[in-house]
């Protein structure tokens, strides 16, 4: 059996389990690490942090300022930052522009405010056609945006990650900042969809 | 793995409570990489460099309409993290392709007994 060709995932299994022991074995990585790193992705940093960053612009208009004034500094306010946060830019939607965020070249994403990227926002299909079609990329995410509302498409880098600031829903006036965070979803701070408005 | 097609991806969303990684490696080799910037092995800026090298060289295959040995984004990060890696001068493919091997005849050992 030839073992020079690996296949995946296996091979991939088999390929981090031997990366991962050449390099405690020269004292680079402590595998007692790598699952707090885990668990932190995967149950602490996430779209509830944005969400709640979303909220708090809504209802505290000195914040909103701040944050679009300069986002990394008002996350930080809340306790977010870190890796993948730095550079920060808020991007609000009015009644007039909708924003809309990709990374053309990888998958730069805000993770202390949003966590890891989804899938598709890492897929070819995603990167390649949010910039040149952007009205087509929302539609099959089932958003219609009206002609007369301008598009923005932002594309991240190393030096810029956005967070989109999605309009507050009518009838919310009574809510308050932790029931409006409720209702932000990830999506809506990607820009692929919009905060369903209350009945 | 699960591969999509483009249109695939795209279809059917959002995907709200989708999960972050779609194995364990995958998990085992992001926190690697985090780790490795946390200390200062490599900043991830270049180890970004290569995420995006590994992801452009992907994207050529695809829009030439080729099919692709290794689909899904992670694949691609982790030949990015054994880029920078090879660039340190810390791991090489021999090395790994030994240890591969010792580790996966040790499993096999393991399963005759």
């Amino acid at each position: 059996m030839s073992r020079n060709h690996v296949t995946v995932p296996t091979g991939a299994a088999l390929r981090v389990k031997a990366l991962e022991a050449i390099l405690e074995e020269k004292g680079l990585v402590d595998p007692a690490a790598l699952d707090p790193i885990v668990d932190q992705y995967e149950n602490k940093v996430g779209p509830r942090n944005g969400a709640r960053v979303v909220a708090k612009a809504w209802t505290d208009s000195a914040f909103r300022k701040r944050l679009l004034d300069d986002a990394t500094g008002a996350i930080a306010e809340l306790g977010y930052g870190g890796p993948e946060g730095g550079y920060l830019v808020a991007v609000e939607n009015t009644p007039k522009v909708h924003n809309l965020v990709v990374c053309t070249l990888c998958s730069c994403y805000p993770w202390p405010v949003l966590g890891l990227p989804p899938v598709w926002y890492k897929s070819f299909a995603y990167r390649s056609r949010a910039v040149r079609d952007p009205r087509g990329v929302l539609k099959e995410f089932g958003v219609e945006i009206p002609v007369d509302v301008e598009i923005r498409v932002w594309d991240s880098s190393a030096e810029q990650r956005y967070i989109v600031i999605p309009m507050r829903p009518k009838n919310t006036e009574r809510m308050s900042e932790a029931q409006l965070a409720e209702l932000v979803t990830r999506d809506s701070m990607i820009g692929v969809g919009l905060v369903k408005a209350q009945a | 793995m699960k591969t999509l097609k483009p249109e695939e991806l795209l279809a059917g969303l959002p995907l709200e409570n989708e999960m972050t990684f779609s194995a364990p490696w995958e998990a085992r080799a992001f926190a690697i990489a985090v780790r490795l910037s946390e200390s200062g092995v490599c900043t991830w800026d270049e180890f970004r460099r290569h995420l995006i090298d590994e992801i452009g060289k992907a994207d050529k295959v695809r829009a030439h309409g080729w099919v692709e040995n290794g689909d899904g984004y992670y694949v691609y990060f982790l030949r990015a993290l054994e880029a920078v890696l090879r660039e340190k001068g810390l791991v090489d493919t021999s090395m790994l392709e030994t240890r591969m091997r010792a580790i996966s005849e040790a499993d096999h050992d393991d399963h005759d007994h």
